[in-house]
């Protein structure tokens, strides 16, 4: 008795497993049937491929277009912002977050005047803080980033800014 | 023998085509100096305003009086006028900051323009290049109870501009030294 109900529900899983496969390779046998055409296949599997690849390259613009402006830029932004302050207490505060961007506030930077046949005039070196101060004072913004020498934390180090 | 006279010779054409090298300033260069030289003189205009302007703070003052003294040589002058006296006096820089600052007026405007050249800067025998610049000072001090002196000056600055060396991060950088000498005072009118 114990052997006929353990034959039945032998039977019974085996049913089960075969009705499941029967259903999937019908599933799979469909979309072959969908896509028989083996041009077709290639075609898809072509397109696909193009699809995937205009992601790819898109997705490294969109992170530029979103990211914040380099380094480079965004201290040049601050160099602005000093410059054109409307009040001491504003200037300041841009004075405060550009040093955030440096190692120390005494980081060197070097002035290119001029530059010809690899020899470069300098005027006197400065200090970022001294040199951030100059443009609060002056207004004077006509130095551009050149060159940033950033430390192992990723602050700079050295700046060499060119009129 | 004939080795020896050659290598002497060739040594003294080194020399006197690096001392005439010295001499022969690229004039685009020369113009990046001259226009730096300039800039200084701007810069001080900008300071003296600052240091001169009521509103500046006591410490702000003090700290941009450091920075236009940095821009004279040491010992240098500078001249002060007057429409009601004839005579010039000429004080030690930071001297002549120090009193701006403590002009007994309510309001005081200094304004520099008209800065140019009236003498190139012209390399001398040791290297330096030495030159004049003219300005032009408006100053206006009035006070709350109707007190009021405005004066213009023409002033002449001596620059000096030599090359220097200076060690920045473990390498050797050249650079162009600007210091101011003495400020004469060359006219005063209303």
């Amino acid at each position: 008795m114990r052997q006929k109900r353990l034959n039945i529900s032998l039977i019974n899983t085996t049913l089960l497993l075969a009705l499941i496969v029967g259903f999937s390779a019908c599933k799979n046998k469909k979309k072959v049937a969908e896509v028989s055409d083996p041009q077709e296949v290639r075609d898809q599997i072509e397109e696909e491929l193009a699809e995937e690849q205009t992601e790819e390259k898109e997705e490294p613009e969109e992170r530029i277009a979103t990211k914040e402006p380099n380094k480079s830029q965004k201290l040049e932004n601050y160099f602005t912002a000093i410059a054109n302050a409307p009040s001491a207490t504003s200037a300041n505060g841009s004075i405060s977050e550009a040093l955030t961007m440096f190692g120390r506030p005494d980081a060197p930077v070097l002035i290119v005047i001029y530059r010809k046949d690899g020899s470069t005039d300098y005027d006197e070196p400065t200090t970022i803080k001294k040199y951030l101060e100059y443009l609060k004072d002056t207004g004077n913004n006509k130095a551009k980033v050149e060159e940033m020498v950033l430390d192992d934390y990723g602050k700079i180090k050295e700046l060499v800014l060119k009129k | 023998m004939k080795i020896f006279k050659y290598i002497t010779l060739a040594a003294t054409l080194l020399l006197v085509s690096s001392a005439f090298a010295q001499d022969d300033i690229d004039p685009r260069r020369k113009q990046a100096i001259d226009s730096l030289a300039l800039e200084k003189v701007k810069d001080l205009s900008k300071y003296i305003s600052i240091i001169g302007d009521k509103k500046t703070q006591y410490s702000e003052a003090q700290r941009v009086m450091d920075r236009a003294e940095e821009l004279f040589a040491p010992d240098s002058e500078m001249g002060v006028s007057s429409l009601s006296k004839e005579e010039i006096s000429y004080y030690k820089v930071r001297q002549y900051f120090e009193r701006l600052m403590a002009l007994n007026y309510d309001k005081v405007s200094i304004k520099w323009y008209d800065i140019h050249y009236i003498s190139d800067l012209e390399q001398q025998p040791d290297g330096t290049f030495v030159g004049v610049i003219t300005i032009y000072q408006r100053f206006e001090g009035t006070s709350d109870d109707g007190m009021s002196y405005k004066d213009t000056t023409k002033k002449d600055i001596t620059i000096y501009v030599k090359k220097k060396e200076t060690q920045i991060a473990g390498r050797t950088i050249e650079f162009w030294d600007v210091l101011l000498g003495d400020v004469r005072v060359t006219e005063t009118s209303a």
